[in-house]
């Protein structure tokens, strides 16, 4: 392999580094299509020893193509790439580890029944020595001590003998990371390594990408939140549409910039929420329990009010979203509409009663991935647009098209199967469901999850106008600046009750932690140990 | 290579175009299949290609087919119905009983035959939608009871005297076209208007699709999946009626093991195991494949006894042939 490359490098020099000292990276003109879709398209991409490069971009943009193309997962169809200023080929994943370059996935490479250190050394298993290592017997004790000594290098204490599956997300990753160094890798591709580590573990992985940084490891780093972003990376590389937009030192542009290259348009604001006058009270909630999950949770929202649920992941928001649409059963308590009292019983009697809810988990929970764009839109109210049963196809067209076009679904076509939108535009279909119904009372679980800033923005904006048109919303999000920002009245959720309410005046994210964390902190003392919760920050 | 598919595609002619996207229908690969083994019959034996052969050949699989109709609507729904053949010789052996035993007439013992069958599958979607039952169990133990009710009944004795008007129905013709082969036609095409046209068609692929979503979409998913194995267990039953008419006679060990041959059927039409995706039409000819296959097996003297290894055989074939379908996509 390594002969095969020096040879290949003889001719590829001249058409590449011209630099006096070589990148350590060298991308150029890689271009890849998947089926119809271009997904690269002649991008560059370079990488110096010891930096931090941020690789930013909406879904969709070409990130995770990229990517997968420097690890070998997939095969580029032009370009080159060179390493110290060699050409080289990254034929497979085997070849991007030996070549130095680890990738750590979002969801990570371990085998979770095997031990950490067997994870660490799956490659190379730390043979005995002599007779016995011709038979590849593994010198147990090496490893462990080695896995040990690695561990260390990035700060954990696990004990190499733990089973993976054991390990918290910080820890899996951490393993990662030592797997990584035991291949000696000199480029270390992270992508989304924050998204489920709760904020005081995301110091300890900065803490450590530093300390990679100065042994002259090379990170690429890819985050939706631009924060981080600025904190970590020294340089950022922008993708938009699978095309390269540029490449600026982090201390050289602003948020707004680096958002306004992603998006390809000026954002003027992500939080577009303006001032209405709450009406009559929609829904009122009282005393409402279910065991082991809620106790005596009592609210109301007003048509045109947007009513924030904010407070720990598993703190009891989703479960009271879903009582009050039927999907989970209480043991006491009752839920009013308009000032009548309503027996909810299932998901059917929410909707008959206009009432919509949008799941947190749009794939599992929300959309028919292999339905087309007008079926997911009309689902909810195709019953009523039928004679006898059978369906008036003109009348669901007509919906259909009103709620793509209002919600401006790209590309605006209605047979595609939803399943290959991007997830913004999914997002947008899981919505327009029931935009289509008409609710009176609208519930939001996490509407802007894993969607680029693009639509996150849209997808606030329409959340502005639905409250204008005199729906009452209830917000759900994990993200504070989308609650604070959005919500005229925000209640927090801790252990299964509304621990407190603030005005849209009052609400500061510290506030918000300090009311979600007192109980949580008691209840953490009572039980073994803290959860993995984590407040997500700005994207 | 994809580059090459995606040039091509590009610059083809509207004609072209359409007939690709008939090629990429899911049936397309069916018929290709039916015409393959049609071909190969033809040369095999010249007097495969008459018109008495090919009606003959779909008159016996009529059953497979309009059994398979019911079985792809509870596949689509992401269930399975094993009791379908029991459920054939409970219909049968319900209407044949009300004819000679009861004395009753000939519509209203199809009639009582059908609907025998029909609470058959009404238990079994109770037992999946209420109780959580897995389907395969619980369609597993309705296949016991519905042939231990058939062999308990008749101390598995077989009921003939049957009515002539009545076998007059099972061995038919209108014009060339046997009577239980335009029953098969007029079943598929009514279910594949439903399927297509009717809301609950609708909720039938996605339910199959995605049941969280359609309970969190305010469906009526329990009655659909009822309605799905009901549905399935009247289509058996009115098979298994028809066979009787053609036999003339109602036997306890009639269609004994065909729960195999009709979940082929489908399945080798293009329905989905996983539920949510298939056709009626892919059924019936899935149908039809299975009688060319064992039309050729006696054309190429295979023992009879090992027709079933090789029905088993395509199930898992057809089985594979979705799944690379499916990981293809994504």
């Amino acid at each position: 392999m390594e002969k095969r490359a020096e040879l290949s490098s003889a001719s590829g020099t001249g058409a590449l580094g011209t630099a006096p000292v070589p990148p350590l990276l060298e991308a150029r003109g890689i271009s890849k299509r998947f089926g119809g879709i271009q997904a690269l398209d002649a991008v560059d991409f370079t990488l110096r020893a010891g930096e931090v490069m941020a690789l930013a971009g909406e879904n969709g943009a070409g990130k995770s193509t990229l990517i997968k193309v420097l690890a070998g997962a997939h095969q580029r169809d032009a370009g080159e790439i060179a390493i110290d200023g060699r050409r080289i080929e990254i034929r497979s994943p085997d070849e991007a580890e030996r070549l130095g370059i680890s990738v750590i996935y979002q969801e990570f490479n371990l085998t979770p029944n095997q031990t950490v250190a067997e994870n660490i050394f799956l490659r190379d298993p730390q043979r005995r020595g002599g007779l016995l290592g011709r038979l590849n017997l593994i010198d147990q004790g090496a490893r462990r001590k080695a896995a040990r000594a690695l561990l260390e290098q990035v700060g954990s204490s696990v004990d190499p003998d733990e089973k993976v599956s054991e390990l918290s997300v910080a820890h899996q990753q951490l393993t990662e990371i030592a797997k990584a160094l035991a291949l000696e890798a000199r480029i270390l591709i992270m992508d989304e390594p924050t998204s489920t580590l709760p904020d005081d573990e995301v110091e300890i992985l900065f803490d450590i990408i530093k300390q990679l940084q100065a042994r002259g490891i090379a990170v690429v780093f890819v985050s939706h939140r631009l924060e981080e972003t600025r904190r970590i990376a020294d340089r950022v590389t922008v993708l938009r549409d699978g095309r390269f937009v540029g490449e600026h030192e982090v201390a050289d542009v602003t948020d707004q910039q680096i958002i306004s290259m992603m998006v390809g348009r000026v954002v003027d604001t992500l939080f577009p929420k303006s001032e209405v006058e709450p009406g009559e009270t929609v829904l009122s909630v009282r005393g409402l329990t279910r065991k082991g999950a809620l106790k005596d949770v009592s609210f109301d929202v007003r048509r045109g009010e947007v009513l924030g649920l904010a407070g720990l992941v598993g703190a009891g928001r989703t479960e009271i979203a879903r009582c009050i649409f039927g999907a989970d059963r209480f043991d006491s308590g009752t839920i009013s509409l308009d000032g009548e009292v309503v027996h909810v019983r299932s998901p059917q009697d929410a909707v008959r009663l206009g009432i919509g809810y949008v799941p947190e988990d749009r794939k599992r929970q929300g959309l028919f991935l292999e339905m087309t764009v007008r079926e997911n839109i009309t689902m909810s109210v195709a019953h009523r647009m039928t004679r006898s049963g059978f369906m008036n196809r003109s009348a669901i067209t007509d919906v259909a098209t009103s709620y793509r076009d209002r919600l401006s679904v790209r590309p605006p076509l209605l047979d595609v199967a939803v399943s290959r939108l991007s997830g913004g535009n999914q997002q947008k279909v899981a919505l327009a469901k029931w935009l289509a119904l008409r609710p009176r009372l609208l519930i939001l679980d996490e509407p802007t999850r894993g969607i680029d800033v693009g639509a996150k923005a849209e997808v606030h904006a329409l959340i502005d106008e639905l409250a204008h048109e005199g729906i009452g919303i209830i917000l759900i999000s994990s993200e504070l600046p989308e609650v604070l920002n959005m919500s005229d009245r925000i209640l927090v959720v801790a252990e299964g009750e509304i621990v407190g309410e603030l005005t849209r005046q009052e609400a500061t994210q510290e506030r918000c932690l300090e009311l979600a964390s007192i109980k949580s902190a008691r209840a953490a003392m009572a039980s073994s140990g803290p959860e993995d919760t984590a407040w997500q920050m700005p994207a | 290579m994809a580059d090459a598919g995606v040039t091509t595609a590009a610059t083809s002619s509207p004609l072209m175009r359409s007939a690709r996207a008939l090629a990429r229908r899911p049936e397309a690969g069916v018929v290709l299949v039916i015409l393959a083994l049609g071909a190969f019959l033809t040369v095999a034996n010249p007097r495969f290609l008459s018109l008495e052969n090919l009606m003959n050949i779909a008159r016996n699989y009529s059953d497979i087919g309009i059994s398979a109709v019911g079985m792809t609507l509870v596949l689509l729904v992401g269930g399975i119905d094993l009791s379908v053949a029991s459920v054939m010789a409970l219909g049968g052996l319900v209407a044949s009983l009300a004819m000679t035993s009861w004395g009753l007439p000939i519509p209203v013992a199809i009639v009582l035959g059908l609907a025998a069958g029909a609470s058959i599958g009404l238990v079994s979607g109770l037992l999946v939608q209420r109780l959580r039952l897995p389907p395969f169990i619980a369609t597993l133990g309705m296949l016991g009871v519905a042939r231990g009710i058939v062999v308990g009944t008749t101390s598995g004795q077989g009921v003939s005297g049957l009515p002539a008007e009545f076998t007059a129905i099972g061995q038919g013709y209108i014009g060339p076209v046997p009577i239980p082969v335009i029953v098969m036609v007029v079943v598929a095409v009514v279910m594949a208007l439903f399927l297509a046209y009717h809301v609950w068609g609708t909720y039938i692929y996605s339910i199959g699709g995605n049941e969280t979503a359609a309970i969190l979409t305010g469906l009526p998913v329990g009655r659909v999946k009822i309605f799905a194995y009901v549905t399935c267990s009247l289509l058996a039953a009115l098979a298994g009626i028809l066979v009787v008419s053609r036999l003339g006679v109602s036997l306890p060990g009639q269609s004994l093991g065909y729960e195999l041959q009709v979940i082929a059927a489908a399945v080798i039409g293009g329905v989905s195991l996983t539920g949510g995706r298939g056709t009626v039409m892919g059924a019936v000819l899935g149908a039809m494949i299975i009688g060319l296959i064992q039309n050729a097996l006696v054309l190429l003297q295979v023992p009879p006894y090992w027709q079933q290894a090789f029905i088993g055989g395509i199930i898992i074939l057809a089985a594979i042939v979705d799944i690379v379908r499916q990981r293809r996509k994504s």
